[in-house]
């Protein structure tokens, strides 16, 4: 009788459980960084457009894109062993991301699988091809599985050389180029994007900015050198690091920078520890009008043995200094953003959208002309709050 | 016919929400702001108070027949033959509605966690499970609604918070910056996200305190109505309105996108997967026993373990029955609306009408 009982129950266990997703751990190969190129088919872009939607075997093999992924060596981690592995690469031409996987799987004994993703590298030349670049988003953005907190990094010439480059200070390059990215609380000119932000962005209006970085052939080694602008979905210009910096103050987003003033030929280096950015805007006759008051406050940091800078009169001078110069500068990268790009890095597009509503609705079809004749008047107030332990 | 007096005050309140938080979160911040961009979470409040008009109809209904059941107050009001009509479509609602909210829960399942798992075997587990709580009775699914309550809401208020990092809150504005026919179809979009509290149809004939309902009936629509808001708005403040209508469910989208910093859970969606398990299968259950229950009344059956045996192969074919996902969203648009208004809104009115009139006159016979 009890038998009766157990047996129904024994046959759900035997039946009803089953496992399609299995995969073992030491089966996957975690991909933490993608870097993208264009592939050598890539000038053949008009002539695919000749292709009917209906014509059988389409995947002739045109390579459009040449996708380098790169994932830990596991065999390198381990209890007592080292925290980081180095990386291993597969590199495969596609003409699009799912054909890469497919092509990565050919090469692999593992299934690749990219949750754990880090790094995302693309190249100058792929931000080129603004339709290349929408076919690529839409992949990252419709997988599931595709980790949309990644960094994204814009870098000039191929993107795998950059992958495969061995840094000093780390075993391979996304830790690299993740912790210069967490290093953006310690310097203005580091401007960290994620993935969902990049999306966020081009969603609104396809501008965004990345991250641009550079390689030093001579020296060997990475630069981080500032922001690469992106307008409808292709590159369109860099910002320098400097320009970069100013452009966090502008956006109210700096969490540590330094501005620089020269008092009697010397350098005196103001640390900008806290910053507070208020916009207002105006229109009239729907020309634009631009009022950014940033308040910024922080401690100097050097200035000339045996001469103090702890009396009020010396720190206001400072202070009027450090204000006139920034706001000058602040003004320029206003208007290289206005004039070079017309594009709003700074969020004056997304402050309209949200408390002028009905001015918006009036520019939004013309917004980047009305942006770029718009008349940005910038404000800095510097307070210094302290000058270190001497006088 | 009088039922047995056993539900206190929380098991209607957690019976309630627990039924109408279900799948419908996945998608419902998408659906909103395609409509009416960043004014979501007005919008759901005007949704939550004509919510609670048509919910407190079906209490003053419910109190008007006497506290009867649901099957004999149609019976009493609409007649026998009209009676059957009306239990079998408000049935076949909310078969609908729990049918393809399964499929809309495998398949978000087979997204992010089961990818290869065959959707008939998610959706056979699924039903086998409900039916085995449905079999148990009223009184044990009551419980169950219960625990959940705090299983489910305990957990998402730590996830929302995590979430909170790197939200911009300002992206809810401009707010009221759209047409009134647009707010008016939108609230359209709320009122079916609230769906589900056509349940207190079975509850309240049990409750306990029954001069209490009232205020249980106005608390449960708050807590939904700001259940929503909060994640209408935490939505919008992590992808602004443009990103958050490209994504088939954002609510899960902005999940996965949670970055802990010092990242000691790296990768969240086992765990809220988990925990929509939990989402739907309380929506599902207790549709499922209140449609077996009108079906048991109804065909003078003898329990409901017959009639939820009765219903369980429509349930299957319903939610197998669209081809694709964007097939999936027309058909449950489609049916969902029409039976939603006649279910939610036509008949309740109907009946409290009927009921009044056959009040008064009653009363008039009487003297």
């Amino acid at each position: 009788m009890r038998f009766k009982k157990l047996l129904p129950l024994i046959l759900c266990a035997v039946f009803f459980s089953g496992c399609w997703d299995k995969v073992e751990i030491d089966r996957r190969s975690f991909i933490t960084s993608i870097a993208i190129d264009v592939g050598k088919d890539i000038g053949k872009q008009e002539e695919l457009k000749s292709i009917s939607p209906d014509e059988p075997f389409p995947e002739r093999r045109i390579k459009k894109l040449s996708i380098t992924y790169g994932f830990p060596d596991i065999s390198q981690l381990g209890p007592g062993k080292a925290g980081t592995a180095s990386e291993k690469y597969i590199n495969t031409d596609a003409y699009s991301m799912e054909d890469a996987v497919a092509q990565g799987t050919l090469k692999s004994s593992r299934n690749l699988y990219y949750g754990h993703g880090k790094l995302l590298l693309l190249s100058s030349d792929v931000l080129n091809y603004p339709d290349v670049v929408r076919e690529v988003l839409d992949y990252l953005e419709r997988q599931p599985t595709i980790n949309k907190m990644m960094m994204v990094v814009a870098v000039e010439g191929k993107a795998e050389e950059y992958l495969k480059f061995k840094p000093e200070m780390e075993k391979n390059v996304d830790e690299y180029i993740n912790g210069l990215m967490a290093n953006s609380s310690r310097a203005a000119s580091i401007l960290p994007i994620t993935l969902k932000e990049m999306f966020v962005n081009l969603s609104e209006n396809g501008n965004a900015i990345v991250p641009w970085m550079t390689f030093d052939k001579t020296k060997k080694e990475l630069v981080l050198s500032g922001v690469a602008v992106i307008k409808g979905f292709a590159l369109k210009g860099f910002l320098n690091p400097i320009e970069t910096g100013d452009l966090e103050i502008l956006r109210g987003k700096l969490k540590n920078g330094k501005k620089l003033v020269y008092k009697e030929g010397h350098p005196v280096d103001f640390i900008i520890e806290d910053l507070d950015r208020k916009i207002k805007v105006n229109n009239k006759n729907g020309k634009l009008f631009v009022n950014i008051d940033i308040a910024i406050e922080g401690s100097i940091k050097g200035y000339y043995y045996g001469k103090g800078v702890s009396d009020t009169k010396t720190i206001e001078a400072l202070e009027k200094d450090i204000s006139k110069s920034l706001s000058v500068e602040l003004r320029e990268v206003v208007k290289i953003t206005q004039n070079e790009f017309m594009v709003d890095p700074i969020g004056i597009r997304e402050y309209v959208e949200k408390y002028n509503p009905g001015f918006w609705n009036k520019i939004k079809d013309n917004w980047e002309e009305t942006y770029k004749n718009a008349d940005v008047n910038v404000t800095v107030t510097t307070h210094v709050r302290r000058v270190g332990v001497a006088k | 016919m009088k039922e047995k007096e056993f539900i206190n005050k929380y098991g209607i309140f957690s019976s309630i929400v627990v039924t109408v938080i279900g799948v419908g979160v996945f998608s419902y911040p998408r659906d909103l702001t395609e409509r009416i961009g960043s004014d979501g979470w007005f919008v759901t409040l005007l949704g939550g108070v004509a919510s609670w008009i048509l919910f407190y109809l079906i209490y003053k209904i419910v109190k008007l027949n006497n506290f009867n059941n649901f099957y004999s107050i149609l019976h009493n009001n609409l007649g026998g033959f009209l009676g059957k009509i009306c239990a079998v479509i408000f049935v076949a609602f909310n078969i609908f509605s729990i049918a393809l909210g399964m499929r809309v829960f495998s398949e978000v399942i087979k997204m992010y966690l089961l990818l290869r798992t065959p959707t008939e075997f998610i959706l056979m587990i699924m039903i086998f499970t409900g039916i085995y709580l449905v079999r148990s009775g009223l009184d044990v699914l009551i419980r169950f609604n219960e625990i959940s309550f705090w299983v489910m809401f305990i957990p998402i208020v730590f996830v929302l918070l995590a979430a909170g990092k790197g939200a911009d809150f300002t992206n809810v504005l401009p707010v009221f910056n759209n047409s009134f026919p647009d707010y008016i179809k939108a609230i359209s979009t709320t009122i079916y996200a609230f769906t589900g509290y056509q349940i207190a149809y079975l509850l309240i004939p049990s409750a306990k305190d029954k001069e209490k309902l009232p205020k249980i009936i106005f608390k449960s629509t708050i807590f939904i109505s700001v259940f929503y808001v909060i994640i209408t708005i935490m939505v919008l403040a992590i992808f602004g309105k443009k990103e958050t209508s490209t994504f088939l469910w954002p609510t899960i989208t902005m999940i996965k996108s949670i970055d802990i910093p010092g990242t000691f859970i790296e990768r969240w969606e086992g765990i809220v997967m988990a925990l929509w398990v939990i989402f739907y299968f309380t929506t599902f259950v207790n549709g499922y026993y209140f449609s077996s229950d009108i079906l048991k009344h109804a065909f003078k059956l003898e329990d409901v373990k017959i009639s939820s045996f009765v219903l369980m192969p429509f349930i299957y074919l319903i939610a197998l029955y669209p081809e694709n996902v964007a097939r999936l969203y027309e058909v449950s648009i489609s049916t969902n609306y029409t039976l939603a208004t006649f279910c939610l809104i036509i008949l309740p009115i109907i009946l409290l009408i009927i009921s009044t009139v056959k009040l008064k006159g009653g009363c008039k016979n009487e003297v």
